[in-house]
């Protein structure tokens, strides 16, 4: 399990000025769960990932791997793969350079699987990374991370410069890797619809602190978006005062909550009065998201990116 | 299950394994170094020498071969400096991941110890040098002995030569790893790397070019005898070269390597190899506890601590504020209107001093800020540092600490030396390489070598008149210009110029010029047993100003054991003495002679010995009866400062030997020839009958010839 525990870290900006960049966030990230690191630019995404893979170290808190400390502690480490969002190559190396180098780092890394992916992914072993494209290069981080054989791997805005097939591609190595071997991924992103199908669960970064953190299942079960069309207004009033409304849009008579209750509770609490049309939706994690953060008084649309 | 320990990068032949692929184009710099320094280099030099020597009996050319190896290869070489750039750029290499967080991601995410990376990478870089270093030049002994190049005295020199590019190597590496630590981009730590190596010859610059400026018992920067070193391995590369080339070693610069002669050069270079060993040492361990202490957030800043950033604002300002200062002063001086140190110069010199200051300074803050919005920055130590300078020049100015004023406790003074450059000079060298012993490139040179004062407290007493009246004087026309040398017995030589006022007691003069010490310090004619045999063979003259005389050879014992008998009653009159002739040893190429150089003996009224001996061996020439029947005619010019000349030429015998009884002529110099007491705007030209040159010369004050006073009509003085 991968444990943070009030953990900070602040940079020196320009002159005297500090900049938060962390701010006591405290953190448990489930074995063989994929967990989501959501934020906008500079909410302090990397710099979380980067303290939890032990390139750089808080000022504050701990971070601890199977109860371990990460920061300069190669056992710790040795579980570990983090992929940054720009990956560093050997200059004038090729992919079967970097897995030989990565064979001598990590003791469980595959080369044959290695290979069997860099075949898979149409991507040449002998050829110059530095003629790769942005996307390819990101591809041929992941397979790395992959092919490594760690339990948790790190990955900085892990989809950023892949095409949807490609991105579903990895998905799928994702979910198999996790259901074959256990792996742990950790993913961070600034757009919450590239990475909802396929995370555990969510945390929300913002401003170096944590927002929200949570099963997404959890989230779903208890949050409902229910359409509906009132008989009449006082069926209206009635339903509203019996519900804990997270939001309400109206149009015409056609209204849409977003309710704090599980479906049964939310049908049971509508038969009670009388309506010409109703109907429960499947809410997005955006929405769950943007009715959470809103009930803590932060406008969620100013943060998530579309 | 992964583990750490498992990995092949957490295993010292791992590690350096996967660290040699990505640094092959490093080891093939230092491959191509080594091959063009030792294979190649001494090769092309042992070819070159053969040429020369192809001439020369089989024994000498070996000679020269073994000569020219170990000064190519030996610790006469001055090829340390490549080798400290070439640590300069290991360092870089090695460590130059910690200045790009895209490579900070890389290394330090894998499952590696921070001290296994720092301890690996620094050994990596010490055997990417060393390795090579050990074949190449290892190697390169054994086909010296096969090319008869190379003795027991000159493998062991090499050895130790590869040693001491060892230390250079390592230390300019640790300083340059250091400086990496401290910065967070590769030209700035670069430039800090070449910055801290050059400190030493930088501010060693500046120091003696203030004091050449304002001190006017400064040496010259040239003419120091005790060669300096430093604590870094940039300015201290040079430093054994210096010292063996400076005049105390000029013998030994070219000569066959023995033991002996490597302890005394090893001797005097130990201290400085000592230094940077200490250096580096002490960077090492500072740069390892600053890379522990280092964030990776780091990487792309300038410079990192705070307090190194003041530092080296500091030292880089107030070294540039001085360095504009003294090339303003170098640039009045051209200016003979200007004044030397006068008012305006110095207030045009402040005000360089504090724009340079200030510029450099604010520069140094924009690239600590990476934005020109630094350059207003911390104005409180720009101020801070702009005032430093300008304060340091003006304790120069003001000689606040006593340059010009010194002289020391004499109970601390091993030795000293009162030196001078004499009108009449002489110098001594074994013809193509051969041991060097005896040799001396002027009598300034032997000096050098041969005087050891040991009556300090009298040197003391005529220093301290000669500074003063140095000091004080307007022109050197008043007195000698001479030179004081102190031998500490610390190992400290400090050196003062004079100015020896013809008015200082000739009882202070004789308790130097009357010393057996002094005699043997000066004089070529002691300490001549190396070059006695040699001498014997060389060509003999005697000259009286106005002609000469050629003697025979194999009359050099003769002469110098007269002339030693003769200065046993030397003296500081003496020494100011006019000669009255000059007994000249000459050998020159081609080589039918084993050595080269002229020793000339400057003969004086009081010499009875010597002058006995010349008449002995039909070699005097009285220079009025034996030289006026060989002069066709004279010349005698008038150049009054009112543009009012007058000249007339004689050619009556009694009027020409008349001039010759009183003139003194310009190729007749003595040790201490006084220019106050003659008639410099009358001069004469001689010209003999065999037109054989056209001596020249003056008329003291108070001595012309009555007749010449009338037809020239002569103002008085």
């Amino acid at each position: 399990m991968i444990e943070t525990m009030h953990l900070t870290k602040k940079f020196r900006g320009e002159g005297k000025r500090v900049v938060t960049a962390v701010n006591d966030v405290s953190l448990k990230l489930e074995d063989a769960k994929v967990f989501g690191l959501v934020g906008t630019n500079g909410a302090g995404k990397s710099t979380l990932l980067r303290i939890l893979s032990g390139v750089m170290k808080q000022d504050d808190g701990m971070v601890c791997i199977d109860r371990e400390p990460v920061y300069n502690n190669p056992e710790s480490k040795a579980k570990l793969f983090f992929v940054p969002s720009d990956s560093y190559f050997f200059s004038a190396g090729c992919p079967m350079d970097m897995g030989v180098y990565y064979q001598c780092v990590y003791d469980t890394f595959d080369m044959q699987k290695y290979l069997k992916l860099l075949k898979s992914f149409n991507l040449d072993p002998e050829r110059r990374i530095s003629e790769f494209s942005k996307g390819m290069k990101k591809q041929l981080s992941i397979l790395l991370a992959l092919s490594a054989g760690t339990r948790y791997v790190l990955l900085d805005e892990t989809f950023d410069g892949l095409d949807p097939l490609v991105r579903q591609a990895m998905k799928s190595l994702f979910a198999n890797e996790i259901v074959s071997r256990g792996l742990t991924p950790v993913l961070s992103s600034h757009n919450l619809r590239e990475i909802e199908d396929i995370c555990d669960s969510i945390g929300l970064l913002h401003q170096g602190g944590l927002l929200l953190s949570s099963d997404i299942e959890d989230m779903k079960l208890g949050m409902q978006k229910i359409q509906v069309v009132f008989a009449s207004e006082d069926d209206r009033k009635n339903a509203e005062a019996m519900l804990h409304i997270l939001t309400h849009e109206s149009r015409g008579r056609l209204h849409t909550y977003t309710v704090s209750a599980s479906r049964e509770e939310a049908e049971q609490k509508f038969r009670g009065v009388s309506t010409v049309f109703f109907e429960v939706l499947p809410l997005s994690l955006e929405e769950i998201f943007i009715s959470e953060t809103e009930a803590s008084g932060y406008d969620i649309r100013k943060i998530i990116l579309n | 299950m992964t583990s750490a320990k498992s990995s092949s990068i957490n295993t010292f032949s791992g590690m350096q394994k996967l660290l040699f692929k990505r640094s092959f184009w490093l080891a093939a710099l230092n491959v191509l170094y080594l091959l063009l320094y030792y294979p190649a280099g001494t090769i092309i030099q042992l070819v070159r020498i053969d040429m020369i020597n192809e001439e020369q009996p089989l024994a000498a050319q070996l000679q020269a071969r073994f000569c020219e190896v170990s000064t190519w290869l030996g610790i006469r070489s001055s090829r340390l400096f490549p080798v400290v750039l070439l640590g300069i750029i290991t360092g870089l290499q090695a460590f130059g991941y910690l200045f790009s967080m895209v490579k900070m991601d890389f290394y330090q995410s894998q499952p590696v110890s921070g001290k296994r990376v720092f301890f690996g990478k620094f050994v990596h870089g010490i055997l990417l040098f060393e390795l090579p270093l050990l074949v190449i030049g290892g190697l390169t002994i054994p086909v010296l002995y096969f090319m008869h190049s190379l003795n027991g005295a000159g493998t062991l020199e090499i050895l130790l030569q590869m040693a001491r590019m060892s230390i250079y190597f390592i230390s300019g590496y640790c300083v340059t790893i250091f400086a990496a630590m401290v910065t967070g981009n590769l030209l700035v730590a670069a430039g800090v790397s070449v910055f801290i190596n050059s400190m030493d010859i930088i501010f060693r610059k500046l120091l003696l070019s203030y004091e050449q400026q304002f001190f006017k018992t400064f040496v010259g920067m040239y003419d120091l005898p005790e060669k300096y070193y430093g604590i870094f391995p940039l300015g201290n590369a040079f430093f054994g070269s210096e010292l063996v080339s400076s005049g105390q070693y000029m013998s030994d610069s070219y000569s066959p390597m023995s033991l002996q002669l490597m302890g005394t050069l090893y001797s005097r270079i130990f201290p400085a190899d000592a230094a940077v060993v200490l250096t580096g040492l002490v960077c090492f361990i500072a740069g390892y506890c600053l890379f522990k202490e280092r964030k990776a957030e780091s990487a792309g800043k300038s410079v990192i601590f705070a307090s190194v950033r003041g530092l080296i604002k500091f030292i880089a300002g107030t070294a540039a504020g001085l360095g504009i200062g003294i090339l303003i002063f170098d640039v009045f001086n051209v200016s003979s209107d200007a004044g030397k140190n006068g008012n305006a110069t110095m207030l045009i010199a402040a005000g360089g001093i504090l724009c340079s200051a200030f510029l450099v300074s604010s520069l140094i803050e924009c690239i600590y800020e990476q934005s020109i919005r630094g350059f207003f920055k911390n104005l409180w130590q720009t101020t801070i540092i702009c005032a430093a300078a300008v304060l340091i020049m003006l304790t120069f100015r003001h000689d606040i600490f006593g340059y010009d004023r010194f002289v020391p406790d004499a109970s601390k003074v091993a030795y000293a030396q009162l030196t001078h450059y004499p009108e009449l000079d002489s110098n001594y060298s074994p013809a193509g390489n051969q041991n060097l012993q005896g040799s001396f490139s002027s009598l300034m040179d032997l000096q050098r070598q041969n005087m050891k004062l040991t009556n300090i407290p009298a040197v003391i007493d005529i220093a301290k008149e000669g500074q003063a009246a140095l000091v004080q004087s307007e022109d050197d026309e008043s007195g000698f210009s001479a030179q004081v040398t102190y031998y500490m017995k610390n190992g400290r030589i400090i050196s003062r110029n004079l100015l020896i006022p013809y008015s200082m007691e000739k009882k202070k003069l004789d308790a130097v010029w009357k010393s057996e010490e002094y005699r043997e310090g000066y004089f070529p004619v002691y300490h001549d047993e190396e070059r006695v045999q040699q001498l014997e063979n060389w060509d003999l003259q005697y000259l009286n100003g106005v002609a000469g005389k050629k003697g025979p050879q194999g009359l050099y014992r003769k002469i110098a054991q007269a002339y030693r008998e003769d200065l046993a009653r030397y003296d500081a009159a003496a020494a100011m003495a006019t000669p009255i002739g000059i007994i000249r040893f000459d050998a020159a190429w081609p080589v039918t002679k084993d050595s080269t150089g002229t020793i000339s003996l400057a003969v004086y009224p009081g010499f009875k010995n010597t002058i006995a001996l010349l008449k002995k061996e039909n070699l005097w020439l009285d220079p009025a009866a034996d030289c006026a029947d060989r002069i066709e005619k004279i010349t005698v010019s008038y150049y009054g400062d009112d543009g009012q000349n007058a000249s007339r030429t004689y050619t009556d015998s009694g009027k020409i030997e008349e001039i010759l009884r009183h003139m003194k002529p310009d190729d007749l110099g003595g040790e201490l020839t006084r220019t106050d007491d003659m008639r410099w705007d009358v001069s004469i030209n001689i010209i003999p009958k065999d037109e054989s040159g056209s001596p020249t010369g003056n008329f003291p004050k108070d001595d012309i010839p009555s007749f010449i006073v009338n037809d020239l009509q002569l103002p008085k003085e």
